[in-house]
């Protein structure tokens, strides 16, 4: 046993429970003699079993039963998010590598006579092809680490309206994500853009579709996060549901390169690395969607891959 | 349904509630984990849950939090599903696997997203990391705990809502003779306080030492429902010790006229009666002059009685029955039981 563990003393009585809730009771409760004595005389202790005691009260004030589940279940994901080292990692590794990358490669392309060779505002934010692995291993652990370490049964006792807890674990991931790829692609954007200052070519923030680029990187790095968020809830294991999502984004592209060329004509525009390629360029290449309709498509790929997450959350036992 | 004064929060005095396990199934493919088990578990007392390894205890108090769907049948508490209750940490209390935390976290951390679940003030979590002997290491991760530590966790994270149903799925395992005796207390006090408390183990000997009342089940069905006391009076265990320097003659006596009467050698030259009582065999004794050295009833131990009730229903047994070997002769006496 580890030095520092105290032993417990046996509690002296359980009505130290009740002297530790606030004094906040739901209206229609008695009020509680023992909680709301004021000073710091010891309560007393119930003399009978059956004296009247008061429900916890509510940190929060109460509004509609819903409303009140899914802003609790928002609190308590949130809570979770930044309670666990896993994702202090990988938002710090998603910064690193989107803001680390544009200044390498943008460093190193005016460092070397300085022809950028594609476009600019794409070569700064090339980063986000390295940060959605990051990003998408985060969506991943927030719900896998439950479902490998058993504390989701713990959340599904806590909020058994799974979908409550699935919905306040994407809005949650997806906020943090959204916040946080938007100031990295955009610092990535202007140091990019600054260090590209002396090949005359580079983009300014104010250029046609700069900031439709910069958002569209934002998009696309949250929702390859919800996907493998999503498919983590349908397969619980970090591993697999890892090995999907890399797979999806990395493997698949690669696969594709070895079938005959008509095909890859038809499959390529619905990749996630094409789709990304077309959100960070003005001019998209041959065979990609236009960047409206890769995130579009992300996004219907996001959406399948929740709702298959929520259905095996909602019909399998935890 | 939008008010707090109306439905949403509960009304009853104190904890007055309970759990009713209504025609209960689960299966799992094949598997018949409960089959059709119906119990009410009643405030104001310990509840011991009783089976072999596999009866399906575990599968019914998952059943009970909502974790797991039945197959059939439901489990109410107090009325209602579990999943209907609003917000079901300050109603019910559970303790079901004391692993099953994200080892990241720091002990305080953890309660507190608990906490935050279903809108419990964040200081409950100081109070029960208090309550529970965890004041010391709030701060340390939870990886680094010890299988007590972290049952002791369990116990603070049921008791953050201030529930008034307490579920413990087998928690002293791991705890040291000190943290057995703290959870012992605790489970007679919460009871005493009038809340509802079901503790399950395998070992008929711990639960005898805390419980009140006892739910004994095997391969998933009811074997018993019923006192400690009751259980005791029912077994076949029960029996007479006598000895007697005319041994011969008293069993011969005492196996003449009754029918049902079983007389065995026990270990000491003495004679072990099943089936008849103490004072008829002191009577029978008397009338016929047979000098008696000793005549004691040797009431079954709570482990015999339960070793009984789920004979037919281990599921994992070894080849002999290694209960005989221990049986002999242990006096227990039911009165003396808390």
């Amino acid at each position: 046993m580890p030095s520092d563990f105290v032993p417990p003393n046996v509690i002296d009585s359980p009505s130290e429970i009740v002297d530790a809730m606030p004094p906040d009771l739901p209206p229609d409760l008695p009020a509680d003699p023992v909680g709301s004595r004021a000073g710091n005389a010891p309560p007393p202790r119930p003399s009978t079993a059956s004296a009247p005691l008061p429900a916890v009260a509510a940190a929060a004030p109460a509004g509609h039963p819903a409303a009140d589940a899914l802003g609790n279940a928002l609190r308590s994901e949130w809570t979770k998010l930044w309670t666990v080292r896993s994702t202090y990692w990988t938002l710090f590794a998603a910064f690193a590598i989107t803001i680390g990358l544009a200044a390498v490669a943008c460093g190193a392309t005016a460092n070397q006579g300085g022809d950028v060779g594609g476009e600019p505002a794409a070569l700064s934010l090339s980063g986000i092809f390295m940060a959605q692995i990051a990003l998408g291993a985060l969506g991943v652990l927030v719900i896998s680490s439950e479902y490998g370490s058993g504390m989701i049964r713990t959340t599904f006792a806590a909020v058994p309206n799974r979908l409550v807890v699935l919905a306040a674990k994407a809005v949650v991931f997806a906020g943090v994500v959204v916040a946080g790829s938007f100031v990295a692609c955009f610092v990535a954007f202007v140091l990019g853009q600054r260090l590209l200052h002396s090949t005359g070519q580079q983009a300014s923030l104010g250029d046609p579709e700069m900031f439709r680029i910069i958002l569209g990187a934002t998009a696309y790095l949250t929702l390859i996060g919800l996907i493998g968020l999503g498919l983590a809830a349908a397969i619980r294991h970090t591993a697999g549901a890892l090995g999907v999502l890399f797979g999806a984004m990395v493997v698949l592209q690669i696969a594709v390169q070895f079938l005959p060329g008509d095909l890859q004509e038809n499959i390529l525009p619905y990749l996630p690395a094409t789709m990304a390629v077309s959100v960070v360029t003005v001019n998209p290449p041959a065979m990609s969607l236009s960047a409206g309709g890769s995130i579009a498509m992300l996004g219907v790929y996001a959406a399948i891959v929740l709702l298959l997450g929520a259905w095996s959350m909602v019909a399998r036992d935890a | 349904m939008v008010t707090v004064g109306s439905s949403v929060v509960p009304t009853r005095p104190g904890w007055r509630q309970m759990i009713e396990v209504d025609r209960l199934t689960k299966r799992y493919g094949s598997t018949v984990a409960v089959d059709d088990l119906s119990f009410q578990v009643l405030p104001g007392r310990v509840t011991g849950f009783l089976g072999p390894n596999g009866a399906g205890k575990s599968t019914t108090m998952r059943a009970v939090i909502g974790l797991d769907l039945p197959t059939m049948g439901e489990v109410r508490i107090n009325g209602r599903s579990y999943a209907s209750i609003r917000r079901p940490l300050c109603e019910v209390g559970a303790l079901l696997d004391a692993r099953a935390v994200h080892g990241g976290r720091s002990a305080s951390n953890h309660l507190l997203c608990i906490a935050r679940s279903n809108g419990i003030d964040p200081a409950r979590v100081s109070a029960v990391l208090e309550m529970v002997g965890l004041a010391g290491v709030t701060r340390r991760r939870i990886r680094t705990f010890s299988l007590g530590m972290l049952q002791r966790l369990g116990v603070a994270a049921a008791l953050l809502g201030n529930p008034g149903v307490l579920l413990f799925d087998e928690p002293v395992n791991g705890l040291d003779p000190e943290g057995i005796r703290w959870i012992r207390t605790l489970m007679k006090q919460l009871a005493a306080e009038g809340r509802t408390v079901l503790v399950s183990s395998h070992l008929m000997s711990e639960v005898a030492l805390t419980a009140d009342h006892l739910i004994v089940i095997g391969r998933g069905r009811l074997v018993a429902d019923a006192s400690v006391a009751e259980l005791l009076s029912t077994s076949s265990r029960n029996r007479v010790r006598v000895r007697s320097p005319q041994a011969g003659r008293l069993s011969t006596l005492l196996t003449r006229d009754q029918s049902g009467v079983n007389v065995q050698s026990g270990p000491d030259g003495g004679l072990e009666v099943l089936g008849m009582d103490a004072p008829a065999v002191g009577e029978l004794a008397a009338a016929h002059g047979v000098v008696l050295h000793e005549l004691s009833s040797q009431q079954a131990s709570l482990e015999e009685a339960f070793m009984d009730l789920t004979r037919d229903s281990v599921d994992y047994r070894t080849g002999t029955d290694l209960l005989s070997l221990e049986s002999s002769t242990t006096p227990t006496t039911a009165g003396s039981r808390p």
